[in-house]
């Protein structure tokens, strides 16, 4: 990641429709050459925001800066960006080629200059021989690869995805993530996705922006999202989490339904309220072992969810409570080790639980 | 505000002016006038009534009085007020008819393999596309005493004497149906297309009979374009001029006739105006429904 | 549903009959030698003849076609652009006043819309002096008010579901607005418009009663020529014309229908 100043900022960005703040207050920056990505849930407004980077929507206040110029007020097509939308939104009566040429055509190339970039952008999405045909003709794979040379070949600052997969079954999904990513690095070019798809998020980005309700709320590396959220939502939206609500005292953590406190890396003042989240691929279950001491908890496996590589199970602790476990099938041949109905006792260290305020 | 922007508004307001200034001009305008000559008083001359308001004097002077009495007039006449009433009852049954007959072919196109839907769509719309006038006239030949229809039956032996049916109402029936059957099917195909068929399936997988599960399912979820196509067909006809002219003959008397014989023939150019305004009133409901419904499917297509 | 219900395809069947007979009626007797309806004179042309040799039909056909494709020019430029701001201006003041402006006319009782039209005309000869008498120009108008709501309702449905994004594509790659609705937005409603153009064509042509109100001595359509003919009486000309018109339209729609679908298979 580059550091030097930020390709993108978005300073105090708000956006309401009608009485709605879709985006209600948003700072943002993102450097050169990230791949970068806007995830939430539906109507958390990370596409209202990618649509006002692209002068698709105006702000209702703040500004936005793409490359160090304002241009909160320059319209769409004067913009250094270009969008590859969720539709596509392939031009359906003009040919693959011409639908790559027509960007080039508004900044009144020549049309020997505009031939060689098409056709060297229709080679770099592997559709060299695909020119000719109309959109319709084509796969879904294909039109997707069709959208992002056209947003490619005007050399863009930046290009926009919104939900660039979306359209695409699992397996394609899967292969157009690399394909995304090997093309970025290859072009050089910042791309700004916007994804409601965690994984995919994870798998292709440098850094993330969660978004809930038009704000941003955490910014970091996948990792870092990941094993280090920093509030409850995050925890909760990416990945699995289980959490645990209680009350500082002594050096552990007291949870309303748990018999023991819970062991914290670090104590904190009594009387102090937290959330302690802890990964289902972090606790360990075993059938042996004594259910005392501090993070032992006995339990009974309440469900089973077989996954192939991974199992999860649901554990019940206490009366209510349902932890979630994930662990790896490493081993060909061996009967399962829990079944459902089983004793166990599920145990983590501290270090691995993550303290939300 | 950039240059691009500013452009952008003014081109926006271009767009509109045409289209706005148009229809004010030539649809809203109209009826104001219609209006303010229904109140004005009748006189021989050109142009047959005298103006509300004289222009000539360079500025808007009030010429003369503005009145009821041309209103007053038609409630007076049983001969109007007749023609209100039977306008009113033909169109309204005319409509039921035509919904009768265009439900069935609506919900058959719905139900029909999707390739060979728009075919059949297109045969309901054809005959629309070729002219009204000519196709009343058909009526005419078919319907009349010696016409096809009678001397056909009288063949085969089934009547002795021709059945009176040009002249009557039945005949208006006729006409009316036939001409506006197209858009009664029109909007009853649109919503009768739109709907899931597994809604059907459901309610045939929770025991439901095919006339319970379209009694329940079908026609309920079709009433939007019930309305639709019963104003579409009920509003006009109750204005209908050619047809009761043709088919109906000198002794039907309806509105829209009323109106122009009032108009051509007597040269009364308010009691006809008054007459048009006494229409629109029996209209303003169902045309106030029918903008309602439209207004309710507009917003799917503004997207957000 | 397996089980296909036999009663609907024939209530459809019975109900085309009842469309379409009394067209093949009128074909069938345009080719009668006898004058009356009732009895088969045997094949004949005649009827054709003179139609090919009636003045006052040809004039008045002559006339016809110059006002609807007048018209129908008029409407189509008109209904397209209250159908862009339909659909593509949000909201605006006088939003509810425009659409119902522009669907009201679909319905309203063309007595009404004649009387209104003509007494306008000439309160405005009254006020303006403009426009002089009644004619061509008056027939233009008023038609071009009443096939505007027509051309709007087709080309809306078309632009509503065209694909937002295509225009946001096309002006995020670089194009302005005026060339985007130029290379991208009106050759992908062109099916529509041609749909549009040809409805108000027909429609101008074969309007009766609000050209009989708007129209002056001596202007007299073809539509108004055929209605006092038959008001006289039933005459075989009239067959040999409906005739000529249903040929001439079947061929028209068939080829736009061909278009049309084709144009379809492509947008998907």
């Amino acid at each position: 990641m580059s550091t030097g100043a930020p390709v993108i900022r978005f300073e105090g960005i708000r956006k309401s429709f009608g009485p709605v703040d879709a985006v209600a207050g948003v700072d943002l920056d993102i450097a050169e050459g990230e791949f970068f990505s806007l995830l939430g849930p539906s109507g958390c407004g990370k596409t209202t925001l990618l649509r006002m980077l692209a002068g698709l929507e105006d702000p209702s206040a703040g500004r936005i800066r793409i490359g160090g110029n304002d241009v909160t007020d320059v319209p769409p097509f004067a913009r250094p960006v270009n969008m590859m939308f969720q539709s596509y939104a392939l031009f359906p009566h003009m040919s693959v080629a011409d639908n790559v040429a027509f960007g080039l055509k508004q900044e009144g190339r020549p049309s020997a200059e505009i031939k060689t970039r098409v056709a060297e952008m229709l080679d770099l999405v592997q559709l060299g021989e695909f020119g000719k045909r109309r959109p319709h003709q084509l796969s879904g794979g294909q039109r997707q690869r069709v959208a992002l040379a056209r947003c490619l070949v005007k050399h863009p600052r930046v290009v926009l995805l919104d939900e660039p997969l979306a359209a695409l079954d699992r397996k394609l999904r899967e292969q157009t993530q690399f394909e995304l990513v090997r093309i970025q690095k290859q072009v050089g070019i910042t791309f700004v996705m916007v994804t409601h798809d965690q994984e995919e998020a994870m798998a292709m980005s440098t850094r993330i922006a969660v978004m809930n309700k038009g704000r941003v709320l955490q910014v970091g590396r996948p990792h870092d999202i990941y094993e280090y959220p920093a509030n409850r939502f995050v925890a909760d939206f990416i990945g699995e989490a289980n959490m645990f609500e209680g009350v500082a005292e002594g050096e552990g953590l007291r949870v309303a339904d748990l018999e023991c406190p819970l062991a914290l890396e670090k104590p904190l003042a009594a009387g102090t309220s937290v959330v302690v989240m802890v990964r289902p691929e972090k606790i360990a279950m075993s059938r042996d072992g004594d259910g005392a001491g501090a993070n032992r908890f006995a339990g009974e496996v309440a469900e089973i969810g077989y996954h192939g590589g991974v199992s999860s199970y649901r554990v019940r602790v206490g009366a209510e409570r349902l932890v979630r476990v994930t662990s790896a099938n490493r081993r060909h041949h061996t009967e399962p080790a829990v079944e459902r109905g089983d004793r166990v006792v599920l145990s983590w260290h501290p270090a691995n639980a993550v303290v939300l305020p | 505000m950039t240059a691009g922007r500013a452009k952008l508004d003014w081109g926006r307001r271009a767009v509109l002016t045409l289209p706005f200034v148009w229809l004010l001009a030539f649809f809203l305008l109209p009826f104001i006038i219609v209006a303010a000559i229904s109140l004005a008083e009748s006189r021989v001359g050109i142009p047959p009534y005298v103006p509300l308001f004289d222009w000539t004097q360079g500025g808007v002077w009030p010429a003369s009085h503005a009145s009821l009495d041309n209103f007053v007039q038609l409630f007076q006449d049983d001969l109007y007020v007749d023609a209100y009433l039977h306008s009113l009852s033909v169109a309204g049954i005319s409509t039921a008819i035509c919904l009768l007959i265009g439900y069935p072919m609506a919900l058959a196109i719905a139900r029909a393999a999707p390739a060979r839907r728009g075919p059949l769509l297109m045969l309901v719309v054809l005959p629309f596309w070729t002219s009204f006038l000519i196709r009343v006239y058909a009526w005419m030949g078919i319907l009349k005493d010696e016409g096809l229809l009678n001397s056909l039956l009288q063949g085969l032996g089934l009547i002795d004497q021709p059945l009176v049916i040009l002249n009557t109402d039945l005949a208006i029936y006729i006409g009316i149906v036939y001409s506006y059957l197209p858009f009664m099917i029109l909007p009853l195909y649109a919503t009768l297309e739109r709907q899931d068929p597994a809604l059907l399936e459901a309610a045939a997988d929770l025991g439901a009979r095919p006339w319970r599960a379209f009694l329940s399912v079908t026609l309920p979820l079709s009433l939007p374009g019930i309305v639709a196509g019963t104003l579409v067909v009920f509003i006009p006809a109750v204005g209908e001029y050619v047809i009761p002219d043709l088919l109906g003959g000198s002794g039907s008397n309806m509105l829209g006739k009323a109106l122009w014989d009032v108009f051509a023939m007597s040269r009364d150019w308010p009691t006809a105006a008054a007459l048009a305004v006494a229409m629109l009133a029996a209209l303003v409901l169902p045309l106030g429904l029918l903008n309602r419904l439209q207004r309710r499917l507009e917003p799917a297509e503004e997207g957000a | 549903m397996t089980r296909r219900p036999l009663l609907l395809p024939v209530l459809l069947n019975l109900g085309y009959a009842f469309l379409y007979l009394p067209i093949a009626v009128l074909v069938v007797y345009s080719f009668n030698a006898s004058r009356l309806v009732t009895v088969w004179g045997g094949f004949s042309t005649k009827w054709y003849a003179q139609l090919a040799h009636d003045e006052r039909f040809l004039d008045a056909a002559w006339l016809s076609l110059r006002v609807a494709v007048t018209s129908a020019t008029g409407a189509l430029v008109i209904g397209t652009l209250a159908a862009v701001v339909l659909v593509r201006f949000g909201a605006f003041r006088g939003r509810g006043l425009f659409s119902a402006l522009v669907a009201a006319p679909l319905v309203m009782p063309e007595v009404i819309m004649g009387l209104a039209l003509l007494l306008t005309f000439v309160a405005l000869e009254q006020i303006l002096g403009w426009p002089h008498g009644r004619g061509f120009l008056t027939l233009v108008i008023a038609h071009v008010t009443l096939c505007t709501a027509f051309v709007a309702v087709v080309v809306r449905s078309r632009l509503s579901q065209m694909d937002r994004s295509l225009e946001e594509a096309a002006l995020d790659l670089g194009a302005r607005p005026a060339k985007v609705f130029a290379v991208i937005t009106l050759p992908l409603i062109a099916p529509a418009l041609a749909g549009g153009w040809l409805l108000a064509f027909t429609l101008s042509l074969d309007d009766v009663v609000v050209s009989q109100f708007v129209t002056g001595p001596g202007t007299t359509t073809l539509p108004i020529e055929v209605f006092s003919s038959i008001r006289l009486g039933v005459s075989p000309e009239i067959n040999a014309l409906g005739s000529l018109i249903v040929a001439a339209v079947s061929v028209v729609i068939l080829t736009a229908s061909w278009l049309l679908t084709r144009g379809e298979a492509e947008r998907d």
